[in-house]
């Protein structure tokens, strides 16, 4: 193997590792699924702007927030506001928890 | 490259003892006809039955229609030699008695197409003369996929294109390894 082989072939890998990435690096989630004590509440699409309430049972308040394909909580009466500092969501897998208020929401 | 040397003094020396007093000319282009004859018939074996070998090894688990790619180390072969039209030949043959015999004529415009692409990319990579078999090769076995992807777009929907990276990274490695496979065997064979 020369020189200019190896030059090739990496550049030919980059290639195809690129369009890798084009075609499947984008996990951006299309809906967010909200969880109350472990059981599904409500689904939200992010391609649609909205804004919701969840109760949970021990009188815990969650306003959820979709704006711009993104979720996040803009309000919530606990204590120390976890949900609302971990900001806004939009890739899959991602979740914003409340746990004072068993309350989650999962990107999916 | 002995064996092939040897077959050609063979058949000269049949041919000077059936008539001595011969045009010394025209017996050394009829001995070159033989001897091109057998000498890409020999190719053209060893493609088909390296074609049969591959299709007996499935890989459709990485994406459908992989193949491992040894038939071309006849083509390969060829073209290190710098013997064009040879490989062209070969490998038209090659494809026209694979598709022939076993996986019918609905594949052969993706491998004709992938052929064509493959094999000018190889030809020119080997007049510059700055790559090795693997080079040459790899760059080859990666052309013949995106040759195979650009036909699959006339007949099925553009989400054919999401197999892109996997078939160019099959082609890649296959194609490096058939690569290095073909410069051992003309270094072996020239000794």
């Amino acid at each position: 193997m020369k020189k200019a082989d190896v030059f090739v072939i990496s550049a030919l890998v980059a290639i195809c590792i690129a369009f890798l990435f084009l075609f499947y690096g984008t996990n951006e989630g299309t809906y967010a699924e909200i969880y109350i004590n472990n059981q599904k509440q409500d689904t939200v699409f992010l391609n649609k702007n909205i804004k919701k309430t969840y109760e949970s049972e021990n009188g815990g308040k969650n306003t959820v927030v979709v704006k711009n394909k993104k979720v996040y909580v803009n309000f919530a009466n606990c204590k120390d506001g976890v949900c609302i500092k971990s900001g806004k969501k939009h890739k899959k897998g991602e979740i914003i928890v409340c746990a004072p208020h068993r309350f989650l929401v999962e990107v999916h | 490259m002995s064996f092939f040397k040897t077959l050609n003094n063979k058949s000269g020396n049949s041919r000077k003892n059936s008539n001595n007093n011969n045009n010394n000319n025209n017996n050394k282009s009829s001995k070159q006809k033989i001897y091109n004859l057998t000498f890409y018939a020999i190719f053209v074996c060893l493609s088909v039955a390296l074609s049969f070998l591959e299709s007996l090894v499935p890989l459709d688990f990485i994406a459908p229609g992989v193949k491992i790619g040894l038939a071309n180390l006849s083509t390969v072969f060829l073209i290190r030699q710098d013997k064009f039209l040879g490989a062209v030949g070969v490998n038209a043959t090659r494809i026209l008695l694979s598709a022939l015999l076993f996986s019918g004529f609905s594949s052969l415009p993706f491998s004709v197409c992938g052929a064509i692409l493959s094999f000018l990319v190889m030809f020119l990579m080997q007049k510059l003369k700055i790559f090795s078999g693997a080079g040459i090769s790899a760059a080859g076995g990666f052309m013949h996929n995106l040759g195979q992807i650009i036909v699959s777009l006339l007949f099925v929907p553009v989400s054919v294109l999401k197999y892109f990276p996997f078939l160019g990274l099959a082609g890649i490695f296959t194609g490096t390894v058939i690569g290095i496979l073909t410069d051992i065997c003309i270094k072996r064979l020239k000794k």
